[in-house]
């Protein structure tokens, strides 16, 4: 005999997971009381769903496990859905787990009940509502395959409070979801092949899958091979090393001036689990315009979503590029691209920024410059959203995959913080920075206790310029410096909101304070909030104005 | 109906659970296509077979169609074609001012069951191909009193996809 709680947590038990993340409520009571009785899995309090899902969201991009957050029914479940969004559109193996109102109660407005299984249903990979402890077991034994298998995702189990207390033998006759993915024939491999050799001026677009997929070193390999540039996406940030001679950083709507011309000037694109986002390409029709391109994308509804590539190949990245190298080792040594290296050393030089050192207030770019400084390959950065986003992605060079955590798809201010408190209960020996603004950091600050409580120091780098900074960008550059509802006035003090909280606070006016902030931070190990009063009206640069192509990008002011 | 090149008509094999028709029914929401017909019937009490009919340009069909694959709850997607597969819908309508003659007309030209209702009235059940039940409608519109129409039902024949 087995009690839907209890299964719950045998089911937790047997798929590794030893940390959940979440905020109790009613509707969930049985299953917390069975976590203290099991007593080895252990539940991190948040101060809100949307940051618990978050840190699950950060903890299993971090670890390429499943990350678990836990709600109550009606605003604990809906206070999830925007995390559990940003953990889809990032493809992020997140299982959420939410209390409802008992089944004889759905449907009839009881105390905490809304509909969540239909809201879920559109920010999720899969959702469950089961009605009784065979439907649980079925759920639970599906949800993790589901969420990690492919192209992973977050999946949602509502878990009704009366199916937790349910008493029974489940039986184990349930449709079990099975899933193998796409292989390339080896025809489209070896045209694949052709095409990269035969390319005089090949660039490689790593996506996030090629993180997913663990195929960093394959990815570097297939590079060096054909003497290819490689430029990630935001979420492909760290698939080669950014020191790499080969890596030519971010391209896209911010991305690095070398990375744009490389892309652009281009004869073919090898894009690799990446889709295409209007925020990578710019204006689609003129994304890389003389290049041929090939997709290469564990899910097939990704080729030809937006862009027609002249080969879509669907399949695991890490397998298609051990293939494609391996066939053009056999078949054709190397490729052409011989001369397209010193071109590339040469766009890599325009990337080169200008960094201020002395600027009163702060200079953005060089404060996150001076950062990365800091930053260690077994640290980890994440990031809020916004223009501190873009300085990061910028001006922080990853070492690896994985180390550096943001918020790509959904754009989710507030993501930052409790993503580095998720990432911090993964590796507790790592150290943990998030790169923040204003904006964000007022979005999610109310999650630092957790950080404190549970003894996660984070380091929360703030660029500070009293303002909702990417919107005042745009406003100035677009709407004739109008600004509408963006003056954050800067009347909070941060550093001290952050002692209120129990944190670490320190104001920081000049790069010289960052340095000696930072030191002290890193010595004392305790949750620290840098408080970096920068320069009001910086903005962004390189930027592509929205809906352009990417040839029309604005190097400064 | 059977002019338009956009128009699809798509079988699903699915998970028989609570919630699928709204998964479903999301993913032509969230892109703003609007479903034509639908109908279901469970195949057993762990599958059930929607038949969906919408209309969608070429480029877009694709996309849905490798969509619906990828979705945890869809076992297979089919395909189907007015040109190749059993396509039909049941049309149900009671007619007015008729009498035996045209009763034996509908019979025989359409192949449906026919029943006089009194006040000369006629009942009407027919099977068939979509186009052939707007042809009917189409006819009979100065006599249509009421109908219902079921939604389209597709019984492919060879062109399994998944």
């Amino acid at each position: 005999m087995v009690s839907g709680s209890r299964l719950l947590v045998e089911k937790l038990r047997e798929n590794g997971v030893k940390t959940i993340f979440g905020v109790p409520g009613g509707a969930v009571l049985p299953f917390l009381d069975e976590l203290y009785k099991a007593g080895d899995i252990e539940f991190i309090l948040a101060r809100h769903e949307q940051g618990a899902a978050h840190m699950a969201d950060g903890y299993a991009r971090a670890t390429g496990r499943i990350g678990v957050v836990v709600a109550t029914s009606g605003p604990g479940a809906t206070n999830l859905a925007t995390g559990i969004a940003n953990a889809y559109l990032d493809s992020s193996p997140v299982l959420s787990i939410a209390g409802q109102v008992a089944t004889p109660l759905i449907g009839y407005d009881g105390f905490q009940e809304a509909n969540v299984f239909s809201m879920m249903i559109g920010l999720t990979k899969m959702n469950f509502l089961p009605r009784d402890l065979n439907e649980l077991n079925s759920a639970l034994e599906n949800a993790f395959k589901i969420a990690l298998s492919g192209r992973p995702g977050p999946v949602h189990i509502d878990v009704p409070r009366d199916v937790q207390l349910m008493e029974g033998e489940p039986d184990d006759d349930f449709y079990i979801y099975s899933y193998t993915p796409p292989s390339p024939s080896d025809e489209e491999i070896l045209t694949v092949s052709k095409m990269l050799v035969e390319a005089e001026r090949p660039v490689i677009i790593a996506g996030g899958g090629v993180i997913i997929s663990g195929a960093s070193s394959e990815l570097i390999a297939l590079a060096e091979l054909l003497n290819a540039p490689v430029a990630t996406t935001l979420m492909g940030k760290g698939s080669i090393p950014e020191d790499h001679p080969l890596s030519l950083g971010m391209v896209g709507m911010h991305g690095k001036l070398g990375a744009i011309k490389a892309v652009q000037e281009s004869d073919l694109i090898l894009a690799v689990g990446m889709r295409f986002s209007d925020r990578t390409t710019g204006k689609l029709s003129g994304f890389a315009p003389g290049a041929r391109k090939i997709h290469v994308d564990i899910d097939r509804s990704e080729i030809g979503k937006l862009l027609k590539p002249d080969l879509g190949v669907a399949g695991d990245a890490k397998q298609v590029l051990i293939r494609i190298r391996e066939t053009i080792l056999r078949l054709f040594k190397k490729g052409k691209a011989a001369t397209w290296g010193e071109r590339v050393k040469q766009l890599k030089k325009e990337s080169e920024f200008l960094y201020d050192y002395d600027a009163v207030p702060v200079d953005p770019s060089t404060a996150v410059r001076v950062l990365n400084d800091y930053v260690k390959a077994e640290d980890f950065v994440t990031t809020e959203v916004g223009q501190c986003q873009m300085y990061a992605s910028l001006h922080f060079t990853a070492k690896r995959p994985r180390q550096f955590i943001s918020s790509g798809g959904l754009g989710t201010m507030g993501f930052g913080l409790p993503a580095a408190i998720g990432v911090k209960a993964a590796f507790p020996e790592s150290r943990v920075f998030d790169i923040a603004g204003d904006g964000s950091f007022f979005m999610t600050c109310n999650q630092l206790p957790v950080s404190v409580d549970y003894n996660l120091p984070i380091i929360v780098l703030v660029l500070n310029n009293y303002f909702l900074g990417m919107v005042r960008q745009w406003q100035e550059l677009f709407y004739g410096r109008r600004y509408m509802a963006v003056d954050l006035k800067g009347r909070a003090d941060i550093a001290r909101v952050s002692e209120g909280f129990g944190a670490k606070g320190f104001k920081v006016t000049r790069i010289s304070e960052l340095k000696n902030a930072l030191e002290t931070a890193l010595k004392q190990d305790e949750t620290t909030v840098l408080d970096v009063i920068v320069a009001r009206e910086d903005n962004v640069f390189p930027m592509v104005p929205p809906a352009a192509p990417l040839d029309r990008v604005i190097v400064r002011r | 109906m059977a002019s338009d090149e956009n128009k699809r008509f798509v079988v699903l094999r699915v998970l028989n659970m609570p919630g699928v028709m709204e998964r479903i029914a999301s993913i032509f929401a969230r892109r703003a296509i609007n479903i034509d017909t639908i109908t279901v019937g469970m195949v057993n009490g762990k599958t059930s077979e929607i038949s969906l009919t919408f209309s969608l340009p070429q480029e877009k069909f694709e996309n849905i169609v490798k969509v619906l694959e990828k979705n945890p709850c869809v076992f297979e997607v089919k395909i189907g074609s007015l040109e190749y597969d059993v396509i039909r819908e049941a049309f149900v309508a009671v007619l007015k001012d008729c009498d035996t003659s045209v009763s034996d007309y509908i019979r025989v030209r359409y192949r449906a069951r026919t029943t006089l209702l009194s006040g000369s009235r006629l009942l009407v059940e027919l099977l068939a191909d979509p186009r052939v039940v707007d042809d009917f409608k189409e006819e009979f519109k100065d006599r249509v009193e009421s109908f219902s129409r079921s939604g389209v039902m597709i019984h492919t024949l060879n062109r399994f996809r998944k």
